[in-house]
């Protein structure tokens, strides 16, 4: 499937409707375009930490839409904190209200992480539940944000962009 | 839309075309339905045996349920889910059971939907 931020990108630089170019092509040719930014969010490797299977399957999907192929997905934070040393994301998004360790809990583990890489990993939290409370909790912890579940695709992109910029 | 409390049944549950604009395509959204097939089979089930046994902790599930419910889900249906929710967060199981009673038929319902619209291609 060609990803839908390449067609775009490229029919922007170039005027002309590439679809019928392997994605790989349309992709460096973003690239020597000037589209770093949407080549940084492509090649991102991204982690997704959520205890509801559907959810990890609807997060996934919307990445794969943007393009991005190197991603990994974690059930609870314990999950997720191995992943970082294996998986080694530039990014992680991540649900609050999860079991036995909250995203709120597995963030804070991650700021304290020996390893700086892990320490100062780029986090973006999602959840159904936009309170007051949760956001006072989340935002102090040096995150990203916040997306409202489930994230329309639009909003991931920005999202991300901002994140990896 | 309906009020979550009239009881009267939600006309159409599973919303095909926002799932399709939600997924990207008909393929993926056939591909989480299938999931959710599986995962809301055990919910709901669990969710009854919960609030019967007072154990209103147990129906956190509806939390995850209220996640994805915009992913593919009629307004009608949507309010209702959010409406057991968040009062599933304060009071008791019993006072929980009253609107969950005529939710759970709806989430039956919507079950029932998403195998027609599987088994249809």
């Amino acid at each position: 499937m060609t990803p839908l931020f390449a067609n775009a990108a490229c029919k922007r630089v170039a005027g002309a409707n590439l679809g019928w170019l392997a994605p790989d092509i349309l992709v460096l040719i973003c690239f020597i375009h000037k589209e770093p930014l949407k080549m940084k969010v492509a090649y991102a490797r991204i982690l997704v930490v959520d205890d509801d299977v559907v959810m990890r399957t609807f997060v996934v999907n919307s990445l794969r839409r943007l393009g991005i192929h190197a991603i990994e997905t974690a059930g609870d934070g314990g999950s997720a904190l191995r992943a970082m040393v294996s998986f080694k994301p530039d990014l992680v998004l991540t649900d609050i209200h999860m079991q036995p360790m909250n995203g709120i809990e597995f963030v804070q583990q991650l700021r304290k992480h020996a390893n700086p890489l892990v320490k100062k990993m780029k986090v973006i939290f999602m959840s159904a539940d936009a309170s007051a409370e949760t956001l006072e909790q989340a935002l102090p912890l040096g995150t990203y944000g916040y997306i409202v579940k489930p994230p329309r695709q639009e909003i991931l992109q920005a999202k991300l962009e901002l994140a990896l910029k | 839309m309906n009020s979550p409390f009239t009881g009267n049944p939600v006309a159409t549950r599973l919303d095909v075309a926002r799932g399709v604009g939600m997924m990207g395509s008909e393929a993926a959204l056939r591909k989480i339905l299938a999931t959710v097939l599986v995962s809301l089979s055990a919910d709901v089930p669990a969710m009854d045996a919960a609030l019967q046994a007072g154990d209103v902790a147990a129906a956190n599930r509806m939390h995850a349920i209220k996640g994805y419910m915009p992913i593919f889900d009629s307004d009608a249906l949507i309010e209702r889910v959010v409406a057991v929710e968040k009062l599933s967060k304060t009071e008791s199981a019993a006072v929980v059971q009253v609107p969950y009673s005529q939710l759970g038929p709806e989430l039956y319902g919507l079950l029932d939907e998403i195998q027609l619209y599987l088994d249809s291609g």
